[in-house]
């Protein structure tokens, strides 16, 4: 058994059937004519179909390899970093964000601190001047 | 036609337009010849810098980097046996062994060589054969979009590499995903849950974004790179001398010829184009014992078929609006912000703007030869780059990106959840071409078959026995049972 595709295809299956049923609450098309709902459920329906097919030769089929998982924990905390920097975003201004960020995240990937900061400002410096100065656009 | 082939010549013509050519021809050179940064993570990242200047210069900044990257992905391919992007795979198998004999400047030359003559010969094909295709297409109506919509979604699944049916589940979820926002004949809002952002659907730039820069930043976080950066390289010579002029002619051109026509077939890409036509010089050549082991046949024809493919996938791009490769979808999005629909009416309404395209493609193809001949030396030091500053600043121009299309954080949250996506899809081998076919086409899809219907007063028949759309839907069926097929035959 692929547990994998086993997975893969539980989540499908589930999708595809959700779709199904917010399809069908949307409001009917007038006559013969398909309504609001009528894709959706259209996706949902396929996308089902094909969950169980993904399942029924999960099921047969031999187990998968996949590709090792290194770094899962600088992986979690490289989104976790990038997470908070979205979270923050309007407070502490643009440039000081961006600076801890990026020295935080080259610090996390093994940079030095020196090379982490002087790297950090000066792409931080690079964004700034094309963004805010170059094409107007105000960063928060 | 003559008048348009000036005016979109004229167009081009002009310092600031060329200068974006040259800044677009040398970051897609950065990103191609970077393993681990591609053509089409380049041209999605990079799309938010084009949001504020003219077509004309949005276009060729947008075209330069998808003609430069490809051929600069063969730079690495033929340094340190790391394909700088997918479409350069082939390029290794000769292109290495080269280097390792000594002659890496020979290799680099003919890299950028046959990169230059597959990208122009395949830009002629564009030239001769996109009117006729899009004067065809102008006899579509609903229900034939429909179909040709059907038809692309199921191509791209069928030809993805690993389970068919995985492919076409990450079809469903573009189709999904596209169906996000206010309906687009009742306006009755979908899946917005109660969010005004989403009202328009999920912009489509923060989920390439997403897909391709933060969720390939994450995958490669994952992976132990098995080869190093290595060494300093000797370069040699770069110009090939007479007898290898001579042994270049053949393979050279049928590189370009099956690199167009494979290019020009939705989803298959310069990858797929590039074994194939490897494969075929082989197989005619005298010389079959030294393919694989430095062959300059086998260099030629593979780096000329990638590069031929990008002519091929704008033309069906172009003509029809069916993208032929990855970066050819990400480039539809990209062009659609700059209010160039892909399409037949392009040909009609818009025939200056073809022709610049095409002059724009043809002038890119002949700078990243230059480049490619006059820059070797840097881009080898440029190879050098360790990888977390490269995430880093990805990871940067993502965000910022995301965030300058509309000046609204929820873009910048999408990209950060596509990222997530794109990295688990990675992980679970589901294939992104078909998720981002099926949020390009999905609008297309829906809006053309209601439409349909409500031409033919809600008669299915009358749609899917229309013979263009009856073609289709055969084509969809045998496209998609094809690798099914073929799967069931090798199993049983």
């Amino acid at each position: 058994m692929n547990r994998n595709d086993v997975a893969i295809g539980g989540i499908f299956a589930t999708l595809g059937l959700s779709l199904v049923i917010s399809g069908a609450r949307f409001p009917e098309g007038v006559g013969r004519l398909p309504g609001a709902g009528f894709f959706p459920m259209t996706v949902g329906v396929a996308a089902t179909l094909l969950a169980v097919g993904l399942l029924v030769t999960a099921f047969s089929s031999a187990v998968s390899v996949r590709p090792p998982l290194h770094n899962l924990r600088t992986l979690l905390m490289a989104g976790g970093l990038t997470a908070a920097y979205l979270l923050l975003w309007g407070y502490f201004g643009f440039a000081l964000r961006t600076i801890v960020f990026m020295v935080l995240f080259l610090r996390l990937l093994g940079e030095r601190w020196r090379n982490s900061v002087a790297v950090s400002a000066a792409v931080t410096a690079a964004v700034v001047l094309a963004f805010q100065y170059g094409l107007k656009i105000h960063l928060q | 036609m003559g008048a348009d082939i000036i005016a979109g010549l004229t167009a081009i013509l002009q310092w600031d337009v060329l200068l974006f050519l040259v800044i677009g021809v040398a970051l897609g050179a950065v990103f191609g010849a970077l393993p681990g940064l591609t053509a089409t993570m380049g041209v999605a990242v990079l799309t938010p810098l084009t949001f504020w200047v003219s077509t004309e210069k949005g276009m060729a900044m947008l075209l330069g980097i998808y003609c430069g990257a490809i051929p600069a992905g063969g730079i690495p391919a033929i340094l340190i046996n790391i394909p700088g992007t997918p479409a350069s795979i082939a390029s290794s198998w000769d292109g290495y062994p080269l280097s390792r004999q000594g002659k890496a400047g020979l290799a680099l030359g003919i890299n950028a060589i046959s990169s230059m003559t597959g990208q122009l010969a395949s830009i002629f094909f564009l030239a001769v054969a996109a009117f006729p295709i899009a004067s065809f297409g102008l006899r579509f109506g609903p229900a034939e979009y429909f179909g040709l919509a059907l038809f692309g979604i199921s191509l791209m699944a069928g030809v993805s590499t690993g389970n068919v049916l995985k492919g076409m589940l990450a079809g469903m979820l573009g189709l999904a995903l596209s169906s996000v926002g206010l309906d687009p004949m009742t306006a009755y809002p979908r899946f917005t849950f109660g969010m005004p952002d989403f009202l328009d659907g999920i912009a489509f730039v923060p989920v390439m974004i997403g897909l391709f820069g933060l969720g390939e930043v994450f995958s490669q976080m994952t992976e132990r790179r098995a080869a190093g950066k290595g060494g300093p390289i000797a370069l040699g010579r770069i110009w090939p001398r007479k007898d290898e002029w001579k042994r270049m002619g053949v393979p050279g051109v049928m590189g370009s010829g099956l690199g167009t026509f494979v290019g020009a077939i939705p989803a298959a890409g310069g990858d797929i184009a590039s074994v194939i036509a490897w494969e075929q010089t082989r197989k005619m050549s005298r010389r079959k014992e030294e393919f694989g082991k430095g062959s300059v046949e086998g260099l030629t024809a593979s780096c000329g078929a990638c590069n031929a493919a990008i002519g091929g996938a704008m033309t069906t791009m172009l003509t029809l609006g069916i993208p032929g490769d990855a970066p050819s979808a990400v480039l539809i999005g990209a062009l659609l912000i700059h209010g160039i629909q892909p399409g037949p009416l392009l040909f009609r309404d818009h025939q200056s703007l073809v022709f610049s395209i095409i002059f724009l493609m043809a002038f890119a193809a002949v700078l990243i030869a230059v480049v490619g001949l006059l820059g070797a030396r840097p881009l080898v030091r440029a190879l050098r780059v360790p990888d977390r500053y490269l995430w880093a600043g990805i990871i940067l121009m993502g965000v910022v990106g995301s965030f300058a299309l509309n000046n609204t954080v929820i873009d910048v949250w999408v990209m950060f959840a596509a990222g997530i996506l794109g990295f688990a899809c990675r992980r679970a081998g589901i294939p992104l071409g078909p998720l981002v076919l099926g949020l390009i086409l999905g609008p297309m899809m829906e809006a053309n078959l209601r439409r349909a219907l409500i031409l033919s007063r809600g008669e299915w028949m009358e749609v899917l026995t229309r013979p263009i759309v009856a073609s289709f839907l055969l084509a969809t069926l045998a496209s998609l049972l094809w690798p099914l097929l073929k799967r069931f035959k090798r199993a049983g």
